[in-house]
């Protein structure tokens, strides 16, 4: 019996209208995204070669005049390079590269893909988070009240069916459908992306598998939406209700959560960072100079020496308030991500950041690399500057002692070699957590939708057994 | 009878629950983005205030030629808290020599961790809400009657059918219209209240504007709503069809046309002016590093008496202050001239080169207005944004008008001399010139730590050069003109109108030939 209830069901979903042209839409959406992801993939492969030939070029430049700039200048930078994960979403939200002294971590954030403010994109984050949580509610919203209405509702009761079998099995036969709906699609998607980009991955093949097993319980929070909407008494009334949720989540909550967190964690503006930082430098600087007295006594060799290790400690400083900063920075981006998180949407594009390794979830590994490769740099500078005669210590004379030993002596305190390792100024490979943490992660950032789905479920199978169903 | 049956159907609409849930959410959305916006805008006036503060204080700290970097600065549009538009940012540096191809900002706050982009304003709500509520709230409004039976009876009335769907489109009409003319008119009453100094002719062009096309906008939707009715029988059928009407306009076109038509049309000429821009600023960084004559090369002269570096490295911003041997005057004198003659051609046509990627994409929105001329949603954002002033258009207008400022200032300088003389570092009296090195060497018996002495003593204990600051013009915000406003919106407008009649007509005709039973 029970059986036939759900053969019948997803039959009976099959010959509905609404599910033949969402069907229709979602197929097309997905190959739709999968041209335009693979169109941005290869753009964005083509820029990201040429700012790594720009970079070898410049340091293959053998002009000690391109070493100073490039000590000067934040030349140390970290990119991860494009990866199909694309397809998924661009997270162009968060910044892609590190720009960086090689001397101290003085980031410079940035990001390629600003330009286009839509708040809709085309790719599966926008299908799989947005148009899919629409498609579940529209299908479930009256899956009980139609019933009701044809009086089949009755007729099953009276047969004997248990009532928490007939809603158990509507939830069953809507995820299976969902199923149907979305493996087809997504596959071709995939395939079709690959073939157009030709990077034929399996790792990514595994994950963009993983993300469709990730998008079920949030398919499931919107069919028990839809059922626990359904079983209310005017069934047409309900659809409006249906879009203000859709909207709410999807829109209304990520928009929103950006603009109270602007006004509750409020960071200072540029200015003022930049007088904080500078004042930072200023007063060291100035601390040193008071402590000093017998500069007069010194040899032009040393006095520089001594004026390069003070401005040393003075950038230190300064790169101490530049840490806060970006605490402040992390703190209201947390806390933006955190009131986001009330809606499923967000919750789902955070655990996607996890398994594509992109966004917030790489930053904080963006920083670590970084810190690191400018400490690798530092000590190869270093046994370099020892090993070489005519280099007034490369690691200490840089940027503004450059200008003065210019300005004043006429000659480079620099030695014509280049540095050794070019190729460590450019930074690809960024390594993120392993597969376990990250699954652990992943489960941990599950508990709060599965937990609404119970709820969820709890509320609509209470409501059913008590609901007036004839 | 009209008027009874019109009465009637807004009555009906007014009881219905449905319409009452739509009302209520619209209301609140409006009333919380608004709130919202203007909250933001009145952040966006404070920065505005600063920047104009700092950039005062800027300009009255002037020591000399060199550092006039007047500003110019866009107030923030009052019309911006219905239609964000484009613009972010709205500081423009304008420095001697510099290519003006972005806009900046100085006050801002800005997270560098997070780039969030927000665009939720009154155009995303009509566009997105207001769209969705006309066809849920019309989508059965004639297969409705038909299933409850009320339309044959209607029929056997003396009523032409043209009348009947006429009081139908208008009772939806006038309902929402209403609906939507009361918050809006009550939120530009409080808006004059508030920001009763900031108030421009601009702002009441662009509110009368931005009214009358969303008036259009509401009669296209509800025509669309009474045309999805009459398009199937039950009107479950066509509110999957109302659905379904809406996301292809309002999502799946927009987002097709920018992430697969844009891209494909005009990638390639946008990548081809990119590359012709880098050419050109290339070839103006040579003309400072490699191919300066050595007659020109600041380099080549002692500089050891000058505050700062000559800073070729550092963007050609000059912050030589005090006064120098006579050969290196003469040498940065020529090095003014050479960047007058060869850097700054080259920068202005890297500028040039680089309007042509804004170029490329305006031609892509117009083109998009012309492609999708039935869709209102394109047109309405488009046009939205031509109304209230922050189109990408004005954007390049304000560069344009930046770059005006800046070719002024350098030609003032080059027709009044002071951008080829002393006075373009000077910092102190011109009774501080130290001579030749020769005679200053010679002066002090060859000692340079003496030189060096003297010259601190200088900087420490001399008195100031003070500078006539020269009569530049400063920037000013262009104002909207009615003769201004309707050539702009003219050929949108009229495609507007042109597909609203044939929607109009396509009803009518499908109404006449309808099944009533």
């Amino acid at each position: 019996m029970n059986q036939i209830i759900l053969v019948k069901d997803i039959r009976l979903m099959f010959k509905d209208l609404k599910f033949q042209i969402f069907f229709l839409i979602l197929v097309v959406l997905f190959i739709l995204s999968a041209i335009s992801s693979s169109v941005s993939f290869i753009s964005k492969q083509k820029s990201f070669q040429n700012e790594r030939n720009r970079f070898n070029d410049l340091v293959a430049d053998g002009q000690h005049i391109q070493l100073i700039q490039l000590l000067q200048n934040r030349m140390l930078m970290v990119a991860s390079p494009p990866s199909p994960a694309v397809l998924f979403s661009e997270y162009d939200n968060y910044p892609d590269i590190i720009n960086t002294g090689i001397m101290f971590y003085e980031p410079e954030f940035s990001n390629n893909n600003i330009g286009l403010r839509r708040m809709f994109r085309l790719n599966w984050l926008f299908i799989l988070g947005m148009i899919m949580g629409l498609m579940m509610l529209i299908m479930s919203f009256e899956a009980i009240s139609q019933e009701k209405r044809a009086g089949t509702l009755r007729l099953l009761t009276i047969n004997g069916v248990k009532r928490q079998s007939i809603i158990w099995h509507k939830y069953i036969s809507y995820l299976i459908l969902y199923l149907i709906v979305i493996i087809p699609a997504s596959m071709t998607s995939m395939i079709l992306f690959f073939a157009l980009t030709g990077t034929w991955s399996m790792t990514f093949m595994l994950k963009f598998l993983l993300i469709i097993l990730i998008s079920i319980p949030f398919a499931s929070f919107f069919v028990w939406l839809g059922i626990f909407i359904s079983m209310s008494k005017n069934h047409r009334n309900t659809i409006v209700m249906v879009m203000f949720i859709w909207a709410f989540f999807v829109v209304i909550v990520p928009q929103a959560a950006i603009i109270i967190a602007k006004q509750v964690s409020s960071i200072k503006t540029v200015i003022e960072y930049r007088e904080i930082r500078e004042q930072a430098r200023y007063d060291e600087m100035m601390r040193q100079a008071e402590e000093e007295n017998d500069i007069m006594s010194l040899s032009f060799e040393d006095f520089f020496a001594l004026l390069a290790s003070n401005i040393n400690v003075a950038d230190e400083k300064k790169n101490q308030a530049l840490q806060r900063e970006i605490e402040e920075n992390m703190r209201q981006t947390r806390m933006i991500r955190g009131i986001a998180g009330i809606s499923p949407f967000m919750q789902f594009v955070n655990i996607s950041e996890i398994v594509f390794d992109k966004g917030f979830y790489l930053l904080n590994f963006q920083q670590e690399t970084t810190k690191q490769a400018i400490n690798q740099i530092k000590n190869l500078m270093i046994e370099q500057d020892s090993r070489d005669e005519t280099s007034h210590n490369l690691l200490y004379s840089y940027a503004y002692v450059q200008r003065l030993v210019f300005n004043r002596r006429g000659e480079t305190p620099f030695s014509e070699e280049l540095f050794e390792h070019p190729h460590l100024l450019f930074v690809t490979e960024i390594e993120t957590d392993d597969v376990p943490s990250k699954i652990m992660e992943i489960l941990m950032k599950l508990i709060p939708i599965l937990v609404l789905n119970l709820v969820l479920m709890v509320g609509a199978v209470g409501k059913f057994e008590r609901l007036d169903i004839r | 009878m009209f008027t009874k049956l019109l009465n009637h159907e807004i009555l009906n609409l007014l009881k219905s629950r449905r319409v009452y849930l739509t009302v209520i959410m619209f209301l609140l959305l409006f009333t919380t983005v608004f709130v919202v916006r203007v909250l933001d805008y009145q952040k966006q006036v404070n920065q505005y205030i600063e920047d104009v503060k700092v950039n005062d204080e800027a300009m009255a700290n002037i020591e000399n030629y060199s550092h006039i970097t007047p500003r110019a600065i866009q107030e923030p549009i009052l019309f911006s808290i219905y239609n964000e538009g484009y613009r972010i940012q709205r500081v423009i540096n304008i420095k001697f020599y510099e290519a003006i191809i972005e806009t900046t900002s100085i006050n801002a706050e800005r997270n560098m961790l997070f780039f969030p982009d927000t665009e939720l304003d009154i155009t995303f709500l009509i566009t997105f809400f207001l769209s969705l509520f006309i066809l849920l709230i019309s989508y059965d409004s004639v297969n409705g009657e038909k299933q409850v039976g009320t339309l044959r009876l209607l029929m056997t009335y003396p009523l032409k059918r043209q009348s009947f769907i006429l009081k139908k489109m208008l009772g939806v009409f006038i309902f929402v219209a209403f609906v939507f003319t009361m918050p809006y008119f009550l939120s530009i009453i409080s808006l004059m209240v508030i920001y009763a100094n900031l108030l421009t002719i601009n702002f009441f062009i662009s509110a009368f504007f931005y009214w009358f096309l969303t008036i259009f906008f509401i009669l296209f939707f509800s025509l669309l709503g009474i045309f999805l009715s009459t398009c199937s029988k039950s009107p479950n059928q066509s509110l999957v069809y109302a659905i379904l009407t809406w996301m292809v306009l309002c999502i799946i076109i927009p987002i097709s046309w920018d992430y697969i038509i844009s891209p494909s049309l005009s990638n390639e000429r946008i990548h081809q002016a990119t590359q012709n821009y880098h050419t050109y600023t290339t070839q103006a960084k040579r003309a400072i590093e490699h191919d300066l004559p050595d007659d020109a090369n600041l380099r080549l002269v002692p500089m050891g008496i000058w505050t700062s570096s000559a800073g070729i490295e550092n963007d050609g911003i000059h912050e030589m202050s005090l006064w120098g041997y006579d050969e290196t005057y003469e040498q940065s004198s020529r090095f003014q001239s050479h960047l007058y003659e060869n850097y700054y051609p080259l920068i202005r046509a890297s500028e040039q080169a680089y309007d042509d990627v804004y170029r490329v994409r305006i031609n892509t929105e117009n083109m998009m207005n012309r492609v999708f001329f039935f869709n209102p949603i394109v047109i309405f954002h488009n046009l939205s944004m031509k109304i209230a002033g922050n189109s990408r258009v004005d954007h390049l207008v304000f560069l344009h008008t930046a770059r005006e400022l800046r070719d002024d200032l350098v030609n003032l300088g080059a027709t009044e001399g002071w951008l080829f003389d002393y006075r373009f570092y000077a910092h102190f009296k011109e009774e501080y010139n130290l001579g030749s090195r020769e005679e200053m060497l010679a002066r002090f018996d060859g000692d340079r730590e003496l030189v060096w002495e003297y010259v601190n003593d200088i900087e420490e204990n001399a008195e100031m050069y003070e500078m006539e600051v020269p009569v530049f013009r400063k920037y000013e915000q262009p104002h909207f003109t009615l003769a201004m406003m309707i050539p702009r919106i003219f050929e949108s407008m009229v495609l507007f109108v042109g597909s609203i009649v044939g929607l109009w007509v396509v009803i009518w005709w499908r109404f006449l030939g309808y099944d009533v039973r």
